[in-house]
């Protein structure tokens, strides 16, 4: 299956290597979901996020070419997406803005918090959301990378370029860092069912 | 076997994320059959996980444009820049575009740089070695000029030395740098 998987996208890399937009699309299309869960882990803001995808569809066309290993297309990816979110998120800080980080925060908690009007337990969520965003990076990618785009640990691996068990490790200290931090205390419930 | 609970957490993750073995499974599930709290906390990370994957949907999945929207922004905005396209170009002709400016330049280069460069060296050779009578460097002496081949017509660099033979007679001897040996050339004036 994941052989499979991987010979289709050597062959979309291929022929997007040729300049075929449809197969350069479908490529970038099916790695949408954790290309999106891996910049919003290194931005933070769901609002930037497309700005950024916008610069790397642009990065990945004009390089597609240099590209030497189809196969490790994903791995390639993730580089070129975590170099473009850093880049994107060192202007922002570099930008004076109107708002400080507090108020930037509180905005994004206001927008957290109509998104999840209709969410029963959104106390919970807005507890894991703000806790999501102060983990470390390593790990809040990980995190990203599971929960956006539901990958398993052999696609994490690949993707991020590390070992299978690195994957396992890292995300089981992420739940663990959410559900002290959520929690308060190991000994407390995390949450209610 | 007795689990830590790190190896507890190792495993409700994989269980959780879908990731475990029926041999996992196995001693899973042997520990929350004996172990109260292994149950507890399975079920505080069920939920955990749970609110994430709304948390982690409410933030990115469904918001913002959709990926071909952005997509093809994107490529019309490449497309717009004409050094993307230059960048864009087939192999072959990138090559040919490489070697028709090469040319350009090689050409530009042979045309110029004569005009630019510094003019031959004048005419007398730097080492020449002049000798007349008494010793005694004359201003007004001429030195011989270089040697112009005629059957290659070309010039060639040359040493030149001068000694007095038995007689009295002063020979001047060209050298060639190549060590090639000619014959001597008689300059009754010296």
């Amino acid at each position: 299956m994941t052989t499979e998987r991987r010979q289709n996208e050597s062959a979309l890399v291929c022929a997007a290597q040729r300049s075929d937009k449809e197969a350069l699309q479908r490529l970038l299309i099916r790695n949408w979901p954790w290309l999106k869960g891996l910049v919003y882990s290194i931005l933070g803001d769901a609002d930037q996020i497309d700005d950024v995808l916008q610069d790397i569809c642009v990065r990945v066309i004009t390089k597609i070419d240099s590209l030497r290993e189809p196969e490790r297309f994903r791995p390639w990816l993730a580089v070129l997406a975590k170099r473009q979110a850093l880049r994107h998120r060192q202007r922002q800080a570099r930008r004076p803005g109107p708002l400080t980080e507090e108020i930037a925060g509180l905005q994004t908690d206001e927008k957290a918090q109509q998104l999840f009007d209709k969410v029963e337990k959104k106390e919970q969520c807005l507890k894991i959301l703000e806790t999501v965003k102060t983990l470390p990076e390593k790990y809040r990618q990980v995190f990203m990378l599971a929960y956006a785009a539901d990958l398993t640990y052999a696609n994490i691996a690949e993707i991020l370029d590390i070992p299978i068990t690195t994957v396992q490790i890292r995300l089981v200290r992420a739940r663990r860092m959410i559900y002290d931090k959520v929690t308060g205390s190991k000994s407390n419930k995390v949450l209610e069912k | 076997m007795n689990m830590t609970e790190e190896m507890l957490e190792i495993l409700i993750g994989k269980y959780l994320d879908g990731e475990i073995t029926p041999s996992e499974q196995q001693i899973l599930q042997k520990r929350l059959d004996s172990d109260s709290h292994a149950k507890e906390l399975l079920e505080q990370f069920q939920a955990l996980s749970e609110r994430s994957c709304e948390v982690v949907a409410a933030q990115i999945i469904g918001r913002g444009k959709e990926a071909e929207e952005i997509f093809e922004q994107a490529w019309q905005r490449q497309a717009a820049n004409p050094l993307h396209r230059i960048l864009k170009m087939d192999g072959r002709l990138r090559f040919a575009v490489g070697l028709a400016a090469g040319l350009a330049i090689g050409l530009i280069l042979h045309f110029v740089l004569p005009f630019v460069s510094t003019p031959q060296s004048p005419d007398v050779p730097a080492n020449i070695v002049a000798q007349n009578e008494g010793n005694q460097m004359d201003a007004e002496l001429t030195f011989p000029q270089p040697l112009m081949d005629p059957a290659e017509n070309s010039l060639r660099n040359v040493d030149w030395y001068s000694f007095t033979d038995n007689q009295g007679n002063q020979w001047l001897v060209e050298g060639l740098r190549e060590n090639i040996v000619k014959p001597a050339a008689y300059y009754g004036g010296l």
